[in-house]
């Protein structure tokens, strides 16, 4: 008898393996397989070659390609395990496109390396130990260049005669709150701090106060050298707009606000003597850009039928990482001047038959403040009429985010509410992740195939705080919710009979501790927490393993009884 | 013992066998399958979930084993009830220290055979509340079928040393309890003579007429006869 039940269990449990067997591949497994791009995109200046960051197996990697159809090549990794936040720091192009260069921390993490390379042939040229706390850097001709520190302070490394790189000046001290650093000509560096931009001189190493925001804030800027005039990318309470700024009679040209709020001026740039700035917006067909130059007599509008993550404006071409629909993430090239679009860099090697292919669909809806926001809305496979799905609520950017597809495909209705892009710079501005979920609660309340009793929220880091002050609030409208990386976490007095899935990397500071008590707490009033701590991974997941191990621990949590 | 001798608790010992193995089973994998996830503290000894998931896949497995080899069934029985009433007693101590329910110790279970918590909870129970009450219930039949406490008494035909069974056994073969020979439990009905040598008081059945036997006071061997007999050989005893 005794065998009898124990092949009883063995036997139930070997026909949930073969469940989960057949449908696993069709999800966490493709879905783990595609390699996201992280950080800017940095081609040259002619547009012929281009330097980014992207996922590897077992960390994050720089990679070269060259744009008429060459295969990006892996020119440095830095392994995730163990690391918080930190990545590479993508250093740009000198002047005449001959080198490039990035940095990345040792593995010790006590100093940084900053790599040059061949801007021809990708090939490691140099090698410069920097400060750890090195940020930004800016060519001040093909043999030197400048980097700040710290956010206070300024080096000088010059190529010596021998060939080798070293450091030759150092200004400690000279700011606070540095960012947006930018070399304005071989002498003269610039930056942007709270109140708006300072100028270092490198002859005399004096600072002075170029531009000084009043009832503004300054976003981001950009120099250019051939008009001597700064383009400035402010906000305030209405949302964005564009300033031309030149210093020498201190003279400075509105070139208007941009309409919506929920576009986003990511970064402005000149082109010459010519200002130009390209805008990513949502929209009901997912995203659009607005390119604007002052050769432009209208914006030129780009619609684009997916999410995007990052874009960069240079000369003629827009580059964006993104997510057509149906499609897995890759790199995109806009030729504003043919115009034709082209892939130059895909995620994945092969098809993904089982995993892509789910494209949402898209709802406007006004929130309580009456904030107009685009969703997307994700259907299980099959819908059945006579059948009651769970549901996903979030808010979060347009951008890839394999969770979703694995939700969908796993039986779950999800909907989530575009993420305005100011939240992603504008500290000024509320925050409407409660709003927007609620109304996409509303929404999904009226769909006879949802069942409003297995809600479930997602947050991810500081929007848990968001998620967290909606489920104190409303306790009874959500049976359960997945916080990853979470900032924050419900009150568990307020909690009772939830699941919760806590999902956070082992070098995400005291994460294991913080959240192995709030399971404890969670557990005794009877809610079902299941804690998943990453072995060396930081606050944001950055390998390929990383992410399918979390992509398999998603559909578990999501598969298993709601 | 004669309650789990029946039908009913042989029943009872075989599926607590199967079911505590079971139990084990599904223990052991619930730990392995969840290993990477954290597992809460349990709150009255502060040690991992998955640890006590241990200890009670390790006790429920020894009690599996005890209900298959050991003979003695008041044993299993009392074995049974001690595991159940110590799992009883923990989830009652979870309770005093206002634990509201025991789900949220039970994911990794539920999720590793695709069941809720509220399901495995249920389950578990269900099962404690068996291994209690049957083992509890068995323990309480047998001590109320104990033979002291049913009546019928006899003597054993080889030794005459008394057996006291129930009503319900008349008829069974048994060892005797003190000389093992075989003997068969018959309806009371008990002859008396007294011991030719010792004069004690000796009683036995009427169908050991004619059986000799050690007298049980002083173990001289006699001839068990009609008292009636008995009595003319022994008064004929005192006239020589």
């Amino acid at each position: 008898m005794l065998a009898v039940g124990v092949l009883v269990v063995l036997g139930w449990r070997g026909v949930v393996l073969t469940a989960q067997r057949f449908k696993e591949p069709t999800l966490a497994r493709e879905f783990a397989s595609i390699r996201q791009f992280e950080q800017d995109l940095n081609p040259n200046g002619a547009n012929t070659r281009l330097v980014f960051c992207q996922d590897t197996k077992d960390g994050v990697g720089i990679y070269y390609c060259d744009m008429a159809g060459g295969k990006p090549r892996l020119l440095c990794e830095q392994a995730e395990k163990g690391r918080s936040w930190k990545r590479f720091t993508l250093l740009g192009w000198a002047p005449d496109d001959s080198l490039f260069a990035c940095a990345f921390p040792d593995k010790k993490q006590d100093q940084e390396f900053i790599l040059i390379f061949d801007g021809r042939t990708g090939e490691l040229v140099s090698k410069v130990a920097a400060d750890q706390s090195l940020v930004q850097l800016g060519w001040l001709s093909n043999d030197s260049f400048a980097y700040s520190a710290g956010g206070n302070s300024v080096r000088i490394v010059i190529k010596q005669p021998k060939g080798e790189w070293a450091h030759k000046r150092f200004f400690e001290n000279v700011a606070t709150n540095m960012a947006n650093f930018t070399v304005v000509s071989a002498n003269l560096v610039a930056w942007r701090d709270s109140r708006g931009i300072m100028g270092l001189s490198l002859d005399s190493g004096a600072t002075e106060r170029i531009w000084e925001a009043s009832t503004n804030r300054l976003t981001d800027f950009s120099y250019s050298n051939a008009g001597n005039e700064y383009l400035l990318n402010c906000s305030d309470g209405e949302g964005q707009y564009l300033l031309r700024f030149r210093p020498e009679d201190k003279r400075t040209i509105n070139l208007g606000r941009i309409s919506s709020h929920q576009a986003y001026v990511r970064k402005a740039g000149w082109n010459g003597k010519r200002w130009r700035y390209a805008c990513l917006t949502n929209d009901l067909a997912g995203s659009a850009f607005y390119v604007r130059s002052s050769e432009m007599a209208a914006p030129l509008l780009v619609p684009w039928h997916g999410g995007v993550r990052s874009f960069t404006l240079h000369g003629n071409h827009l580059f964006f990482s993104s997510d057509p629909d149906g499609e897995a993430p890759g790199i995109w090239d806009y030729d504003m001047s043919a115009p034709t679009i082209k892939c130059v860099v895909a995620s994945t090697s092969g098809p993904l038959s089982h995993s892509i292919g789910r494209p949402s669909s898209r709802l406007v809806m006004t929130n309580a403040f009456g904030e107009l926001r685009y969703c997307r809305l994700w259907t299980p496979p099959r819908v059945l009429p006579d059948r009651r799905y769970p549901v996903l609520l979030a808010q979060e950017f347009n951008e890839w985010f394999p969770y979703w597809q694995i939700a969908a495909q796993g039986g779950w209705y999800v909907a989530v509410a575009d993420r305005p892009f100011y939240n992603s710079w504008d500290g000024e501005r509320t925050r409407t992740w409660v709003e927007d979920v609620s109304r996409l609660y509303e929404i999904m309340a009226q769909n006879l195939n949802a069942d409003t009793n297995r809600v479930y929220l997602y947050a991810c880091s500081a929007e848990t705080y968001y998620l967290c002050q909606f489920m104190d609030e409303r306790p009874e409208l959500a049976r359960g919710a997945i916080l990853f990386s979470p900032g924050s976490l419900p009150d568990p007095s307020r909690l009772q009979n939830r699941r919760l899935l806590l999902v956070d990397g082992t070098a995400d500071g005291d994460a294991k501790k913080r959240l192995s008590e709030f399971q404890d707490r969670a557990a005794e009033k009877g809610n079902e927490v299941t804690l998943f701590v990453q072995d060396g991974a930081g606050h944001i997941a950055a390998s390929g393993t990383t992410e399918y191990d979390r992509a398999q621990e998603f559909w578990r949590f999501m598969a298993g009884q709601p | 013992m004669n309650a789990v001798r029946s039908k009913a608790g042989r029943f009872f010992i075989s599926s607590v066998a199967a079911l505590l193995g079971a139990l084990a089973a599904a223990l052991v994998l619930g730990n392995m399958a969840e290993a990477r996830l954290v597992q809460p503290r349990e709150p009255l000894m502060g040690m991992e979930v998955s640890s006590l998931y241990w200890m009670l896949a390790s006790g429920a497995m020894a009690v599996a084993l005890a209900c298959i080899y050991i003979r003695q069934s008041g044993f299993k029985l009392a074995l049974i009830l001690w595991f159940a009433a110590t799992v009883v007693i923990y989830r009652i101590g979870l309770t005093w220290q206002g634990i509201q329910g025991t789900c949220g110790y039970l994911g990794s279970l539920a999720h590793t055979f695709n069941v809720s918590t509220g399901v495995a909870n249920v389950l578990l129970s269900v099962l404690f509340s068996y291994l209690l009450a049957g083992s509890a219930g068995l323990l309480l039949w047998s001590w109320l079928a104990r033979p002291e406490a049913a009546g019928f008494r006899t003597a054993c035909v080889h030794c005459g040393g008394h057996i006291a069974f129930s009503p319900a056994n008349v008829g069974q073969k048994i060892s005797c309890p003190h000389c093992r020979r075989e003997t068969t439990l018959q309806k009371p009905g008990m002859l008396k003579m007294s011991c030719y040598f010792c004069k004690k008081h000796i009683e036995f059945p009427a169908y050991a007429i004619g059986v000799k036997i050690q007298c049980p006071h002083c173990k001289m061997d006699i001839t068990l006869k009609e008292p009636a007999q008995a009595q003319v050989e022994v008064l004929a005893k005192a006239g020589e």
